[in-house]
């Protein structure tokens, strides 16, 4: 097993055969004034080309379009009162806001790859390990736990409205194929829009599960292509 | 809304009055009349290249000079006039040959007041946060205008600005690019954007003190790029980060498939010496 910090980077690239996988990594403390959204360890999902779980992006800078820069609006497992990278564009002087936060990567011999994001200040963690099941499916198991209670919250966005639930744990995307089933929550499918350029918005699905609010939170799901 | 200390989240002028409203259970105000960067996009020309790849030099020069006359009445930043230089210049090396020159003689005082206005405004103020691609868009909107435009009757002299700014730039590298070579902001579009920003700073920039980092920055972007956003022959650009409002995906993709895939398209056309000149 190899574990390691990354060095400055905006996002890491994970290809599990036809499976794609963005994640988030952006912490440069130093560019206070960035354009980055509570992002961290979240991620975005192609399945060969195609998109399978999108990052909503932002339409606009309105305060209005506040919402999309939330941990709750992106992918994964986060906690809804106080993200791992929490973004304060102008609260406070530019010391305060160096949250200490951090991120890294360790890979296993089955070929896991298990990714970890922390916020010291609140002794918050974030973790998400990716194992490949066959040539056409991945396995992830995201965890949250912090010294107090969390107010987890869970979010899948999917391309365009074509994703239906398919019972209380599973959700069939007919466009590129695949379906997603979930273990440890029940998800709800919801109206949602993202951008692909500044300006436009389109309208998309999105399965969000609310957790309990305890000290840890753990959720896991199956994304399997259907050929 | 989750986080309550976010809606403190204004300069920290504004937020004892912010503060003030709240405590009075007034809801904080929200948008003000539209979105300002709509008409900064026209304005700033920033629909340049795709106006070359999809229509003729000559509408793209008209949509130009209307612009400047709706800019005008606008009071434009030191960013928006260094779009302004930059997305000019493209037009200006497809009018390279006569044709058009007309045009160009119309637009060149706007660029100079452009440049006069850019040389006493660089984005850039000592002991503050405000610290990011502005200056970087700065220092190249400076280095485009100082090889096509600085010669030219009335033309501003921007040698001292490049130095100044290139200098603090260098200083303040790790801020920009951290350990890397790309803009580290956490956005995969304004990554893109910086990648163009330091590659048009690499074709120009003969003398600045930004030219030999900006050159390494690119080539290496280059080399990377398709590694990490390609697949099964097709750019993936996930929206991770904020979306520039300076260029769309169709223009991403010129960009992208002139400098990483040497594709013959507009922008190739537009860089085609300097991009030779880089080894491509």
């Amino acid at each position: 097993m190899s574990i390691g910090k990354f060095g400055s980077e905006n996002l890491l690239r994970l290809d599990f055969d036809a499976i794609t996988v963005y994640v988030g990594i952006f912490r440069n403390v130093a560019a206070v004034h960035s354009h980055a959204h509570e992002d961290m360890l979240s991620y975005a999902v192609y399945v060969g080309a195609a998109e399978a779980l999108i990052d909503p992006g932002r339409p606009s800078y309105l305060p209005s379009d506040a919402g999309f820069v939330a941990a709750t609006a992106h992918n994964g497992l986060a906690d809804a009162d106080w993200p791992v990278r929490p973004r304060l564009r102008f609260f406070s002087n530019h010391a305060l806001r160096r949250e200490p936060c951090d991120c890294g990567i360790s890979r296993t011999d089955d070929g896991a790859v298990s990714l970890w994001a922390e916020n010291r200040l609140f002794g918050l963690r974030r973790e998400l390990t990716i194992r490949r099941q066959g040539a056409n499916s991945i396995h992830a198991e995201e965890r949250l736990s912090a010294s107090r209670i969390l107010a987890p919250s869970f979010t899948h966005n999917f391309p365009g409205l074509e994703a239906e639930q398919s019972g209380d744990a599973a959700v069939r995307l007919a466009a590129p194929g695949l379906e997603i089933a979930y273990e440890g929550a029940r998800v709800e499918i919801e109206s949602a829009e993202r951008a692909r350029d500044y300006g436009s918005r389109l309208p998309i699905r999105r399965a969000r599960a609310r957790l309990p609010p305890e000290r840890e939170a753990g959720i896991a799901w199956t994304l399997r292509r259907l050929d | 809304m989750s986080n309550p200390l976010a809606l403190l989240d204004v300069p920290w002028v504004a937020a004892r009055a912010v503060a003030k409203r709240l405590l009075r259970g007034e809801a904080p105000e929200l948008d003000g009349p539209g979105d300002p960067e709509l008409p900064l996009f026209e304005l700033r020309a920033n629909w340049a290249l795709r106006a070359l790849a999809e229509g003729t030099i000559e509408e793209a020069t008209r949509r130009f000079l209307r612009a400047l006359e709706r800019a005008a009445s606008a009071r434009l930043g030191a960013y928006s006039r260094s779009q302004r230089i930059a997305n000019f210049v493209y037009i200006a090396r497809r009018l390279e040959g006569g044709r058009g020159s007309a045009e160009r003689e119309l637009v060149l005082p706007t660029l100079h007041a452009d440049a006069a206005y850019l040389r006493t405004h660089a984005e850039f103020r000592l002991n503050t946060p405000w610290f990011n691609n502005h200056l970087l868009n700065n220092y190249r909107a400076a280095v485009l205008y100082q090889a096509h435009f600085a010669a030219t009757p009335g033309g501003v002299d921007l040698r001292e600005f490049i130095d100044r700014v290139g200098r603090i730039i260098d200083r303040h590298a790790a801020t920009l690019f951290g350990t890397g070579r790309s803009l580290l902001e956490g956005s995969v579009s304004y990554e893109m954007l910086g990648a163009k920003h330091l590659a048009e700073i690499a074709f120009c920039d003969r003398s600045g003190p930004l030219g030999p980092f900006a050159r390494a920055c690119a080539l290496d972007y280059r080399a990377r790029a398709a590694a990490l956003y390609r697949k099964d022959g097709t750019w993936l650009i996930p929206e991770i980060g904020d979306l520039s409002p300076d260029w769309d995906r169709p223009t991403i993709l010129l960009f992208l498939d002139a400098f990483v895939l040497e594709r013959r398209n507009v922008y190739w056309e537009i860089w085609q010496r300097e991009l030779a000149a880089l080894g491509f």
